[in-house]
């Protein structure tokens, strides 16, 4: 694993990495699953850093496996005294300590993934979209207008194409090139 | 295996390669045959238009006679209104004020698709290809991929019909293959003749002129090094937001898709940078006393990359 994608998780779970590179990183982590456990591992040791109050496994999949275990739980469908008892009595305190861990890096992974995660870069399903992907970097954020928009825009469009007169507004301001008169 | 021995090879297999392609129409002929069809044959439907997430439905009609056309669409809700290309002009009535507004239209054939240049030299741009058939109201249809050749133009999807050659579907999709837009019809019918709707003619256009080759007009601006394959076609002087301060607008197209490029005073209810209506990108920046702005059915690093080219022609009025 290069050294530089490690400097770049790091930066991105410190949040000094720039959006266009931690889009990149994440896109990265998705498919390998190296970088994944990496990533996994260093939020885990942020997390104990920052805490200064407990050690945890550095094993690739600690987190991992923690995870497995809290989906292995069985579903207790009993009141909520009676399932704290049962809790009480099947988890030990090392128990506690990972899936609190667990629970952090998860938490923090979604939050990094939602936060760096631009809505354009959604894939609407479409049958058999025709065209060929093109890099992120041909992409340029755009504010998006709703109609009615401002005259200017207005204006521009209809001059632009017949086809937007075609679904304007009746009683639209008609630009000055047009002749422009009333049956009446 | 000798030089001699992979020619002969290669000889057999291009003309096997060949009697099989002459048994099938290709992309390329039957976009040609759709382009034929659709100035030539008198023609009628319901079409639906899905732009900006708005749904129109309309009835169109397409009149043909001794190289006369004349195409019309009627909204079937409200504002109800007919609009009529009679060659360049277009016209549109509004039933509620009968108000009828003109405007001269020399580069825009259809409502549905517009070809402003041959297939031939779309070619360089785009890739055409038959991806497949379908049906659509009904009709089985050829599905043709109009594929840009890089990221400065959307990708389209054309229906036609498989017998008349007529369109029935065509869609636009943005770089990351999510619709944009589309036009469908929902019932089509091809008639031995159709009535020529009468509309009153407007005055010429004495302030509007179409760019030749050599000769730019009186543009105020030049757009230097856009994106490959876009062309200016049209220039006017227009008056616009009521201001009675004259906009030079200048259209450029690659031949499917168009791109205005405006330039009037500094205007400080349009901000500078990108932003968007729907399928169109708009990109706008001070230049001067002016503000440019480039807008179009393209991608917004199109629209940016032409405004950013704009440098006023100084002396020109």
């Amino acid at each position: 694993m290069h050294e530089d994608l490690m400097q770049k998780i790091s930066q991105l779970l410190d949040d000094e990495l720039p959006q266009k590179e931690a889009l990149s990183l994440l896109q990265k982590i998705r498919t390998r699953s190296d970088l994944n456990n990496k990533m996994r591992r260093y939020e885990a040791i942020t997390y104990a850093i920052k805490n200064h109050e407990m050690s945890v496994s550095s094993t690739s999949d600690f987190v991992a496996s923690v995870s497995s275990r809290i989906q292995r739980e069985p579903t207790y469908m009993i009141p909520n005294a009676e399932r704290r008892v049962v809790r009480e009595r099947r988890l030990t305190r090392s128990h506690k300590i990972a899936a609190t861990a667990a629970s952090v890096a998860i938490i923090a992974f979604v939050a990094h993934t939602q936060r760096h995660e631009p809505a354009s870069n959604i894939q609407v399903a479409t049958a058999k979209p025709p065209v060929k992907q093109v890099p992120q970097m041909a992409e340029i954020e755009t504010p998006r207008d709703s109609y009615p928009v401002n005259q200017q825009i207005n204006d521009y469009l209809q001059a632009h194409s017949s086809i937007y007169t075609t679904n304007d507004q009746a009683g639209f301001q008609p630009y000055a090139q047009v002749t422009h008169y009333s049956q009446k | 295996m000798t030089v001699v021995v992979r020619f002969i090879l290669l000889f057999f297999f291009s003309i096997g390669s060949a009697s099989a392609e002459d048994s099938k129409l290709t992309a390329k002929q039957i976009l040609a045959n759709m382009i034929q069809a659709m100035g030539a044959l008198n023609y009628e439907g319901t079409v639906v238009f899905l732009r900006n997430s708005k749904l129109e439905t309309m009835k169109y009609f397409h009149a043909a006679e001794q190289g006369r056309e004349q195409e019309r669409l009627v909204s079937l809700n409200s504002p109800l209104r007919e609009v009529v290309r009679n060659g360049d002009q277009v016209s549109c009535r509004y039933n509620d004020t009968q108000t009828v507004v003109f405007d001269h239209r020399p580069y825009e054939r259809s409502f549905l698709v517009n070809f402003s240049r041959s297939l031939d030299e779309l070619a360089n741009l785009y890739d055409f290809a038959l991806s497949g058939e379908e049906d659509v109201a009904m009709f089985p249809a050829y599905v043709i991929d109009i594929r840009p050749k890089d990221e400065f133009r959307y990708a389209r999807r054309i229906w036609v019909e498989k017998l008349q050659f007529l369109p029935l579907k065509v869609a636009v999709y943005d770089l990351s293959g999510a619709l944009l837009e589309q036009v469908v019809f929902t019932e089509q019918h091809v008639k031995e003749a159709l009535p020529f709707s009468e509309v009153q003619s407007a005055n010429a256009n004495s302030q509007s002129q179409a760019i030749k080759d050599n000769n730019p007009g009186k543009l105020r601006f030049i757009v230097t090094n856009p994106p490959v394959g876009f062309k200016e076609i049209y220039f006017a002087r227009r008056t616009m937001h009521d201001s009675r301060l004259p906009v030079d607008h200048l259209l450029m197209t690659d031949g499917l898709a168009s791109i205005s490029v405006y330039m009037e005073n500094k205007n400080p209810d349009l901000a500078s940078g990108p932003r968007s209506v729907g399928v169109v990108n708009f990109y706008s920046r001070n230049l001067d006393d002016y503000q440019v702005t480039a807008m179009g059915e393209v991608p917004p690093l199109t629209v940016k990359t032409i405004a950013e080219g704009i440098g006023i022609k100084y002396g020109s009025r």
